[in-house]
């Protein structure tokens, strides 16, 4: 993985004495709150329901063993022994105190991590397919491409203030596994006539209150020009970008608001202006990257992983938890493995300090010393040989990391909500908690198949739950937490935004609810069919019905 | 802000966020900042309201407390309980898990 140089340590570094300068004068009273406001969040610091919540960046989702226990380390010496994994593959700590957090970063900054440009408007951290680099359909590891975007968007002087933030993800493989039609920039890697790799962009995209399917402004972008367009697409929406209403900011409504073909032609009259400047990638530049990037020292695994396969046959449990985490790996004999930080009774992506040095351990002694964080908001062992599954999976399992759910109806995403959101209307995590224990059942979940659950507790949908097949959304009323369900919504290539089904339930009603729905999936389906084909082949008013009565259509 | 003549006044406690600490507090009846509700002052009319309002004041600008604000509550049996769920969060904690509660 990416070794930080002189440069990004020198940044880093005078980033946390800045910092630890601006903290010590909002103390002595020197920097007003307003003052200090804009500065705080420049680093990632936010004031929630109930504290101070600093949220750390994981580039593309990637950690080394190292960072992973140095996360560890922060949750119990600065915090209260926890970390939360979000959907935009980032850590949140929601307890540090203000006077803590310069040393803090600066224990942050010791393993090459940081919190900056983790709020404002500004690019913020680039995510990327979890398989980066191990999936079997892949073109080629998107996190090169990732950590070039990081250090060009890194403290950029002309996007440092942007009308609102903006979210770049990259994918390297045709099957989507980074959400690319749902950020303001999409990157998706494909293949020319002439066999050369490049970009398919995609602009507009995002959730929020407006969500929006990006679009293709530009079918196949080669790679040394990856930055040049880049930059024309962030100098467009900067020059034009609504600044008069933080509703309205985003690039989305740019592009609808002038069309996308116009917008594609400023972005090719700005592009034409600086392509094969200093911005050019050139080969040595892309090679230097990808030298971080490069493949592990794999064994060559020839013999039948017979001891895998006897585990498999003999031990029913781990044979459920390879069915559901483990997925194919491009190199023979090894396995992807998804660790699924959705047990029953604890908050979707929340790991204890204790689970997340077992987890580097793990990754130290079985996986190349990295893992991934997803936007999911499970953690990734990238290549675990077959024959060490079984120990890996007993290893796991004592720290209460083994639930077997990965996209299951228990695996579920959930924002923070109102337990400590301040933009939050409504809980998330007990609903996921209770729908978690409602559908706890291996042989049901195996049952009910893959199907995504997304809980957002506002309109703000961090939580996602415009792309879920089942979207939970808390809404205020009058005080009270409320939760409207979409159905049919969709993350990936076949991109699209659940569909509002009817009135809203409450907190008492929102789990039967999902039930409801979930049992009308399984009475209508087809043998075989997933709730997404389900939901394509009969539409709403099964669900409708089931859920309102026959006579409200 | 002020709720005139005929309207009834509606019981209000002042809460804000400590700067240090980030943590939710009110305010007291010793004009301190305190975690507990229990014992925050009570607001039942304008001139209350006016008087709390500078006290918060004059702690946001000594850099104790942050982001000071009023919120609706109902008397209870062991003391005040705001009306709106986020308030009612704020001031015991977050629902869950239980072992990270506050």
């Amino acid at each position: 993985m990416y070794r930080y140089d002189e440069f990004d340590h020198t940044i880093v570094r005078e980033r946390v004495d800045q910092f630890r300068d601006q903290v010590a004068r909002r103390l002595s009273g020197e920097l007003t709150e307003e003052e200090f406001r804009p500065l705080r969040l420049m680093n990632g610091l936010y004031l929630q329901l109930h504290a101070y919540m600093l949220r750390v960046a994981i580039p593309y989702g990637t950690l080394s063993s190292k960072q992973m226990r140095m996360l560890a380390h922060i949750a119990r010496r600065y915090d209260r022994g926890y970390g939360h994994f979000t959907t935009r593959q980032n850590i949140q700590y929601n307890w540090p105190n203000l006077e803590d957090v310069p040393d803090l970063l600066a224990d942050m900054a010791s393993v090459e991590m940081h919190a900056i440009q983790t709020s404002g408007n500004c690019i913020r951290n680039v995510t990327a397919d979890p398989y980066a680099g191990v999936a079997t359909d892949e073109l080629e590891d998107s996190r090169i491409y990732a950590e070039i975007i990081r250090q060009w968007s890194t403290l950029h002087p002309e996007f440092s203030f942007l009308p609102r933030k903006f979210k770049i993800a990259v994918s390297g493989a045709p099957i989507d596994r980074a959400a690319v039609r749902f950020h303001d920039i999409g990157l998706q890697m494909r293949q020319n006539t002439r066999g050369e790799l490049g970009f398919g962009v995609l602009v507009g995209g995002g959730q929020g209150r407006t969500p929006v399917i990006a679009q293709t402004i530009k079918d196949f972008l080669p790679k040394q020009d990856l930055l040049s367009y880049l930059e024309a697409i962030l100098r467009v929406y900067n020059m034009l970008g609504r600044r008069d209403n933080i509703y309205k900011a985003r690039i989305k409504f740019l592009v609808n608001e002038i069309g996308r073909d116009k917008f594609a032609a400023l972005v090719e009259e700005e592009w034409e202006r600086i392509r094969g400047g200093a911005l050019d990638l050139h080969r040595d530049e892309i090679n230097r990257i990808r030298a971080y990037f490069r493949p592990a020292l794999y064994e060559l695994i020839t013999e039948q992983e017979s001891a895998y396969d006897t585990a498999r046959r003999s031990d029913r449990e781990f044979d459920r938890w390879c069915a559901s985490n483990i997925l194919p790996h491009k190199q023979p004999g090894y396995g992807i493995v998804n660790i699924s930080l959705k047990p029953v009774g604890k908050a979707p992506g929340d790991a204890t300090a204790d689970q997340m040095d077992v987890i580097a351990e793990l990754a130290e002694l079985y996986s190349f010393d990295e893992l991934r964080v997803t936007h999911k908001q499970n953690v990734v062992l990238g290549h675990v040989r077959l024959a060490d599954l079984h120990s890996v999976w007993q290893q796991l399992d004592a720290a209460m990391l083994a639930t077997a759910n990965i996209g299951l109806a228990s695996d579920i995403i959930a924002c923070p909500g109102l337990d400590y959101c301040n933009l939050a209307n409504a809980r998330s995590i007990p609903v996921a908690q209770k729908i978690n224990e409602r559908f706890s059942d291996p042989e049901q979940l195996a049952r009910i198949g893959q199907i995504r659950i997304n809980i957002s507790g506002c309109i703000n949908a961090c939580g996602h739950h415009h792309v879920g097949d089942i979207g939970i959304l808390g809404v205020d009323r009058r005080g009270e937490e409320y939760y409207q369900i979409t159905l049919g919504g969709d993350p990936a290539d076949n991109a699209a935004i659940g569909e509002s089904i009817g009135p809203s339930f409450s907190y008492d009603e929102i789990v039967d609810a999902v039930e409801t729905v979930i049992s009308t999936f399984e009475g209508v389906r087809e043998t075989g069919k997933t709730f997404a084909n389900t939901w394509r082949r009969v539409g709403a008013t099964p669900f409708k019905e089931n859920l309102y009565g026959p006579t409200r259509k | 802000m002020s709720k005139k003549n005929k309207q009834k006044f509606e019981t209000r406690v002042m809460t804000a966020n400590m700067l240090v600490g980030g943590n939710v507090v009110y305010l007291v009846a010793s004009g301190n900042w305190d975690e507990d509700i229990a014992g925050a002052r009570l607001i039942e009319n304008d001139d209350e309201l006016r008087r709390l309002n500078n006290v918060a004041q004059e702690a946001l600008v000594k850099g104790i407390i942050v982001g000071p604000y009023t919120i609706p509550i109902a008397i209870g049996s062991p003391g005040p309980n705001p009306l709106s769920k986020r308030e009612q969060i704020r001031a015991n904690g977050p629902t869950v898990p239980a072992g990270f509660s506050k």
